[in-house]
């Protein structure tokens, strides 16, 4: 099933700057002698530095990419120039049998991704070994937090004051130990408190509640058989307690309650990617239109590794959802390949007033007292500039603030043109970082 | 914590909050915090942790007022200025493929703006809203093309150039409905930037000279130099004679760089009281006597710079190594209307040739002739001089003031023979390369013939000759692109042209984008 992609779409795929750039300058037909089309795949020529053109090819149905160039990128230059030029001159490219080249390739994939599911069923049934391996990794936590308790309880006692002078390894080291007793999350939790000393005014209120957040946290692990399942989920979730999919895929088997899957409809609203340490972590957003249900996506990519980019904002698809046992807006995974994907039409359910957002938001609160991200779409509400800073304004004259690390304020500006928007983003509670924008129907999302 | 953001709890309960704070920052060891009061839920939860371990205690009780806040926290109102939507009727938008070239454009391409911003003023387009921020900047940053930016932005480009302070420049006046008195023109004229005001007095000049002009010595006396030296630059739009009086006093302003400006205006209106004197003081030290068949120069240098000449704009410094009094004399013959003249230029080109002061000449009246606009004379001293005699001469801009045509019939005639060293094909190349004109198709298939047997010939590589080419990017007609494809497919595998394989290939990634940004625009028809 072929799908209408936008050249913004297609530059949401780009893995840095870099290949952004040189992909846009690659849209030009006399850059491909060659260029062809089936209903699967789309191919193209394209003269390189070497003797002989690379070819490059895409898998529509994923979308996957491959080319002959050396590149490690992934989408490379000439992908991006390749679907770009697909999303922009569909004309040029003339309908064809695939040559041999990009026939054994489509043949292949479809070889490995059925190896692939074999493989993963596979070691999800090594029942023994893997109740071994969680005693193990329980007491290591158990050791870890109490490890943790005692850090705190020390920085109670000497008191905040010496906070500022106390350099990055004091958090780091820390960290580190945290995630040598298996509890990443945690870890990740603790670096973050390195900066607050540094904010400026207001610094130890802010550095008090963070570290109340983290007490909570702890406590409520070393409490666990007193919280309901699910927030028992959660919090082991919070502290870092891999779930792999396989684990999961086998928990929905044994129809167990805490795993829920779902075949609905799913919005992809927006996506951003952050980078912790050497580690790029993806968000995508989703919203099933039956359930009326949020999902977030998690995918992360380690060092020179690719970010899986097979959801695209502003797309539609019909199919399973996997949730992870949690509590708030849960995460999940898409469970079977996605069918019927198609162009966003209208705008996702959400909210004309910013009180009843901020509501909903608490609401989500109140079930997961953790949470750091809440998906937020505001409707016809008001961009404006003042002060330095953008602000989301709506008819009630309420405000809310954007993150100052969003840096299409200009762009949203000029495309809204002073009109009402539609607007959707990340909440973490003081301010929201915009993903996607709709004009009036028309869905558009930031490349990166 | 958003200090704005309002709190739905108790005055009490938020103190005890406070002090908390303060024992934290003490620590426990110092201070023992104080027991929560009993007066709300938040307190009641408070009072429910173990005190008597005042370390957990305050943790826990910090992270139940942290949640606390979080939740309770209401949304801030705040009064922001109200903001007049864009008006929706505007001219039509350019194609996609239009709008990627501009993208490409602003981020790889930049000297191509120019050309992509006549094409689309010419096709009466605008680019699209998203395009907006990164062209506005780009105004922001290169004054020179703020004037073809406005003439692209259509009505919401001048919209959003109001939003923002430092895209002042983009608030475009239609100039249909232009008037002076109007409140708006007289509040950028009163009030406006630097930049806004310039262009206004601009557009105005176009209108009404002479009321412009006024207006501008009206506040002529209360302006810093440097807005005096900007506006004053606006005069050049319709400059006349009228203008003279106003220009006359400016030569005696306290900033240098409102008399040098003044000076360069005098110097274009001939009949100047400046340039009167110019031609006065130029007569009597260059003579022009007719012999019959030809023509002599008689040269004489000046023994004193007078007072009255450095008033009008002589430096009577000269720069080191060079001898003053053909300094003074080249910069006076510079100045002087060439009407002045009574010869045909292209005999007083001819009998340049072989004077004893043939540089100093050359230097004079090449200046004269670009800034008289004279084409005639810029004709006569091209077909006469070659580059390498141009050595001060402003070679580029004197070609520029021919019409296209005759650039290339010159040029053509120059062209070195087919036996000719590979210096004279050089030289000619780089003379080709100075202007900064547009060349015909065909004229550009002869350019890249000749580089081709240049670097067919030529075991060196020049430098300077590959960074000239380099320029031609950009005055190449776009439609060479195949042939040059053909061409450096073709080159010779030997080692030298890997050095010309780099210069040619950015040439070439110019000249296709160029080719595109062309096509483009034909489609659309």
């Amino acid at each position: 099933m072929t799908l209408a992609w936008t050249s913004e779409q297609v530059l949401a795929l780009s893995p840095d700057a870099s290949s952004t750039k040189n992909g846009k300058a690659l849209a030009q037909v006399a850059k491909w002698p060659l260029l062809g089309r089936s209903d699967q795949a789309v191919w193209g020529e394209c003269k390189g530095s070497g003797k002989n053109p690379y070819r490059t090819q895409i898998d529509l149905s994923e979308p996957a990419f491959r080319c002959s160039c050396p590149s490690r990128k992934f989408p490379c230059k000439h992908a991006l120039g390749l679907f770009l030029l697909l999303a922009e001159q569909t004309d040029v490219f003339s309908p064809a049998t695939p040559p041999d080249w990009v026939a054994e390739w489509l043949a292949k994939r479809s070889q490995t991704a059925t190896r692939k599911q074999e493989q993963k069923t596979k070691a999800a049934t090594d029942l023994v070994a893997q109740a071994k391996r969680a005693e193990k990794r329980a007491a290591k936590v158990e050791a870890g937090l109490a490890d943790l308790n005692q850090w705190l309880q020390d920085m109670m006692r000497q008191g905040l004051a010496a906070l500022p002078n106390q350099p990055y390894s004091f958090w780091d080291q820390a960290a580190a130990r945290l995630v040598d007793a298996q509890a990443p999350g945690l870890a990740r939790r603790v670096r973050a408190l390195a900066s607050i000393p540094h904010t400026g005014n207001g610094w130890p209120e802010r550095m008090l509640q963070a570290l109340g957040r983290l007490h909570l946290l702890v406590q409520g692990y070393s409490r666990l058989a007193s919280l309901s399942p699910q927030l028992q989920a959660e919090v082991r979730s919070q502290i870092g307690w891999p779930q792999t999919q396989a684990d999961l895929r086998q928990r929905v088997e044994q129809a167990d309650p805490l795993v829920e899957c779902l075949t609905d409809t799913w919005q992809v609203l927006g996506k951003s990617v952050t980078e912790e340490e050497e580690l790029q972590v993806q968000r995508v957003w989703l919203w099933g239109t039956k359930h009326n249900k949020a999902a977030l996506v998690l995918s992360f990519a380690h060092g020179r590794q690719l970010l899986d980019v097979s959801l695209v904002p502003g797309t539609c698809f019909r199919g399973e959802l996997i949730f992870y046992p949690g509590t708030g807006v849960q995460r999940a995974f898409v469970a079977s390949p996605a069918e019927a994907v198609s162009q966003l039409s209208q705008t996702a359910p959400g909210f004309e007033q910013i009180e009843w957002a901020i509501a909903h938001y608490a609401a989500a609160l109140s079930q997961n007292p953790w949470l750091e991200r809440f998906p937020l779409t505001l409707r016809q509400v008001l961009l404006r500039y003042h002060d330095d800073t953008w602000w989301l304004q709506d008819e009630m004259g309420q405000v809310l603030r954007l993150s100052p690390h969003f840096s299409y304020g200009w762009e949203f500006m000029a495309m809204g043109g002073g009109y009402p928007l539609t607007i959707f983003g990340e909440w973490d509670g003081t301010v929201l970082l915009p993903l996607s924008l709709w004009i009036k129907t028309q869905f558009m999302t930031l490349e990166n | 914590m958003d200090q704005d953001a309002v709190y739905d709890a108790g005055e009490l309960s938020m103190e005890w909050w406070q002090s908390l704070v303060g024992t934290a920052l003490m620590g426990t060891d110092r201070q023992t915090p104080t027991p929560p009061p009993a007066n709300d839920a938040l307190t009641a939860v408070a009072g429910q942790l173990d005190w008597s371990q005042p370390e957990s205690a305050l943790l826990g009780a910090a992270g139940a007022i942290a949640l606390y806040q979080q939740v309770g926290q209401q949304p801030m109102q705040k009064e922001l200025p109200a903001v007049e939507p864009c008006p929706l009727d505007d001219r039509p938008c350019c194609s996609v493929y239009t709008a990627r070239h501009v993208d490409v454009a602003l981020q790889d391409y930049p000297e191509v703006m120019p050309e992509l911003l006549m094409l689309l003023a010419v096709a009466g387009q605008r680019v699209p809203a998203q395009l907006l921020p990164k062209l506005l900047h780009l105004g922001q940053q290169h004054a020179k093309l703020r004037p073809q930016i406005v003439a692209v932005l259509g009505q919401r480009g001048y919209w959003l150039a109001a939003q923002n302070p430092a895209w002042s420049y983009g608030q475009g006046l239609a100039l249909n409905d232009f008037s002076p008195t109007s409140p708006e023109f007289q509040a950028i004229w009163q009030q406006g930037s630097r930049s806004q005001r310039a262009m206004l007095l601009q557009q105005w000049r176009q209108l009404q000279p002479d009321a412009a002009r006024a207006a501008l010595e009206a506040v002529w006396a209360s302006e810093l130099a440097k807005d005096r030296e900007t506006l004053m630059a606006g005069l050049a739009t319709h400059l006349s004679l009228a203008d003279e009086p106003f220009l006359a006093q400016a030569l005696g302003d306290r900033a240098q760089g409102v008399r040098k400006l003044a000076v360069e205006l005098l110097l274009q209106l001939p009949e100047s009281g400046l340039c009167q004197r110019m031609a006065q003081r130029a007569q009597s030290w260059v003579q022009l006597q007719d012999q019959g068949t030809t023509l002599k120069i008689e040269v004489t240098l000046p023994e004193n710079c007078e007072k009255d000449w450095e008033r009008d704009g002589i430096n009577p410094k000269p720069p080191k190594g060079e001898g003053k009094r053909a300094w003074w004399l080249w910069q006076i013959l510079a100045s002087t209307p060439l009407s002045v003249w009574q010869a045909e230029p292209t005999v007083i080109a001819q009998a340049m040739t072989t004077h004893e002061w043939r540089d100093l000449l050359l230097r004079g009246w090449g200046l004269a002739a670009q800034r008289q606009h004279n084409a005639v004379w810029a004709d006569a001293l091209l077909s006469q001089f070659d580059r390498p005699q141009f050595d001060q001469v402003p070679f580029a801009e004197l070609l520029a003031l021919l019409t296209a045509e005759r650039r290339e019939q010159l040029l053509r005639a120059k062209l070195p023979p087919k036996q000719a060293q590979d210096e004279a094909l050089t030289n000619w190349l780089q003379q080709v390369a100075q202007s900064l004109q547009p060349w015909s198709l065909v004229f550009s298939q002869l350019i890249l013939e000749q580089l081709l047997r240049l670097l067919r010939t030529s075991k060196n590589h020049n430098y300077t000759l590959s960074y000239a080419v380099k320029n031609m990017a950009l005055t190449l007609h776009p439609e060479l692109a195949p042939a040059m494809v053909a061409a450096i497919a073709n080159l010779p595998e030997e080692k030298y042209i890997a050095y010309w394989q780099n210069t040619l290939d950015e040439v070439l990634r110019q000249l296709s984008f160029r080719q595109e940004m062309h096509q483009a625009f034909a489609n659309r028809d």
